[in-house]
């Protein structure tokens, strides 16, 4: 069954000023328990106005979101308990950090769930193992951190909740690719160990033909495909046409395969385009 | 937050728009004189009346008047209470406990919310038909005369123009920082007052930090790109006055006129 269903998904913003922009557009997508999810599209697609409806934060103007089931703009529906169960991680979310030291602000969250103290100390201590956030940090200014570690901290600060589905918005946005590679990393050991939905903003193909199960493409607050990488991918051109970009391995095999080479459509990494074409070559692959 | 539109342009193509910043400053602080002026239900009426067809020039929906005057109305109604029990005045209408309700406490209710209302609504749409770079630029020119007395005129109105360039900017802040401590269940609703106020903790202590290191960003994008104060500057837009704004002067001049010699014979 679908941990979160998205129907006919409709928002504006500014309703009834000069300024009125529709940012969603009868959207409407699956996400099953335990999937990987990337939404992509490129800046001003509506993304980020789309996850903010999946824990309640902005309400639709039309259209259903449903949790487990049940549609969260009933009324009645506690928005404060989605919040828990399904966490987001804004964009840059370092810039939310507050409290005087890096343990109260990851316990933040927890603690407004209302649990007891000797909970939120193992949340947060778990929490900040999961993010590899050294116990000598914990007691230290969240201000004092660097760019990298903040962002972790942040991080750490939702999945503190332990949500049922991890929503992060441009997790690796404007960190170094290092920095970048292991916030990715510590993202999917997170789900590999709790079995967590995980939905990730992206505009980076890379990210999401990587580490998604399903891909979604946003254009103009419109949804413009959604299915598996591969599906997604092997529609080259009409990605290209909403001013996306595979990335630049898949697009070299791509035109390797024009000039007939026998390689397979779906690769997405440099180490499996390397594998791909040692086995080309193994096979004393000619054209 | 999305319902703030004090200090909003709202964009349009009229005559009003079109105006000389300078000139429409003048005529704000000519209606507010106007108003204080009036004392009479006719003299009331012809700054409502003037109120009323400057909106209609501007192009400006009467729905927008009603969002502006929205924040008002608890201010409004304290006036109006208070006008209405404590005026002591002779013709009493209605004795309640020890407070007496008067003729003259209601009317100097009525005037005071008409002269609420209307300054409100009056001085609103300088800024609904004057960009905040228009207005700095024409506080700068009028206030250029202090020059001589070498007060900063130049950077006054930089700082005001910094000022109000970065009010929706901060507004957006607190919007993005608010969201996210609502993604992690905080609760700015419910709860006391002292629970409310210590829930706004998680959202000023943020918004400080950006703010600051915003403003000294700012300071050294300005300083690399040689900025000093205001000596021998040029503008891209230099402020015109035309046939319109001279017209428009004196209808403001006549009505100032009309309002003051009615008052002096008490209409």
């Amino acid at each position: 069954m679908s941990i979160i269903k998205v129907s006919d998904l409709t928002y504006c913003y500014g309703k009834g000023t000069p300024f009125e922009k529709v940012a969603l557009d009868n959207v409407s997508f699956n996400i099953e328990k335990g999937e990987f999810v990337a939404i992509i599209g490129h800046t001003g697609s509506g993304k980020s106005t789309l996850v903010s409806h999946l824990n309640g934060l902005l309400r639709a103007d039309s259209g259903v979101v449903e949790l487990d089931g049940e549609n969260i703009f009933n009324k009645g529906y506690d928005l404060r308990s989605v919040r828990f169960r399904v966490g987001l991680v804004f964009q840059y979310p370092e810039y939310q950090l507050f409290e005087e030291t890096v343990y109260k602000d990851i316990a933040f969250g927890p603690k407004n769930m209302g649990l007891s103290d000797e909970e939120v100390r193992e949340r947060v201590i778990w929490a900040a193992k999961a993010l590899e956030i050294k116990a000598e940090l914990l007691n230290k200014s969240p201000f004092e951190l660097s760019g990298g570690q903040k962002r972790r901290v942040a991080i750490a600060g939702v999945i503190a909740m332990r949500p049922e589905v991890l929503v992060l918005d441009e997790p690796a946005a404007g960190l170094d690719p290092a920095g970048r590679d292991r916030v990715m990393r510590l993202i999917t050991d997170y789900r590999d160990r709790t079995g967590s939905t995980v939905v990730i903003v992206s505009h980076s193909m890379e990210t999401a033909a990587r580490y998604a199960d399903k891909v979604v493409v946003l254009n103009n607050g419109k949804l413009f495909m959604c299915g598996s990488p591969d599906e997604v991918f092997s529609r080259a051109d009409e990605i290209e046409k909403i001013g996306l970009s595979l990335p630049p391995v898949t697009k070299l095999i791509h035109s390797l395969i024009k000039e007939g080479y026998d390689l397979p459509e779906n690769i997405y990494t440099a180490h499996q385009a390397a594998e791909a074409l040692l086995s080309l070559k193994s096979k004393g692959g000619e054209r | 937050m999305g319902d703030i539109t004090i200090g909003q342009m709202y964009p349009a193509s009229s005559a009003v728009h079109r105006l000389d910043p300078r000139f429409k400053i003048v005529f704000t602080i000519m209606f507010v004189v106007m108003l204080f002026t009036a004392g009479s239900a006719l003299t009331v009426a012809v700054n409502a009346a003037f109120v009323l067809i400057a909106y209609t020039l501007a192009k400006i929906p009467l729905k927008m008047l009603v969002k502006t005057l929205r924040p008002v109305i608890p201010i409004v109604v304290f006036m109006l209470i208070f006008n209405v029990l404590f005026y002591s005045g002779e013709t009493v209408l209605l004795k309640l406990w020890i407070f007496k309700i008067t003729l003259e406490g209601l009317k100097s209710a009525v005037f005071m919310v008409f002269r609420i209302v209307l300054i409100v609504a009056g001085t609103s749409l300088l800024t609904y038909t004057t960009s905040s770079i228009e207005l700095t630029d024409a506080i700068e020119s009028l206030l250029s005369p202090l020059k001589k007395l070498k007060f900063p005129v130049h950077e006054l109105a930089m700082m005001m123009t910094i000022a109000l360039r970065f009010i929706p900017t901060l507004i957006e802040e607190t919007q993005k920082i608010m969201s996210a401590q609502k993604a992690r269940g905080a609760d700015f609703e419910s709860g006391n007052l002292i629970a409310r106020v210590k829930a706004l903790l998680p959202i000023l202590i943020p918004l400080f930090i950006s703010a600051i290191k915003r403003a000294s960003e700012l300071a050294t994008a300005m300083e690399s790109r040689c900025y000093h104060n205001g000596i021998g500057r040029t503008r891209l837009k230099t402020l015109k006055s035309g046939k319109n704004d001279i017209a428009a002067l004196m209808v403001m001049t006549g009505l100032l006129a009309l309002v003051v010699v009615l008052s002096m014979f008490n209409l």
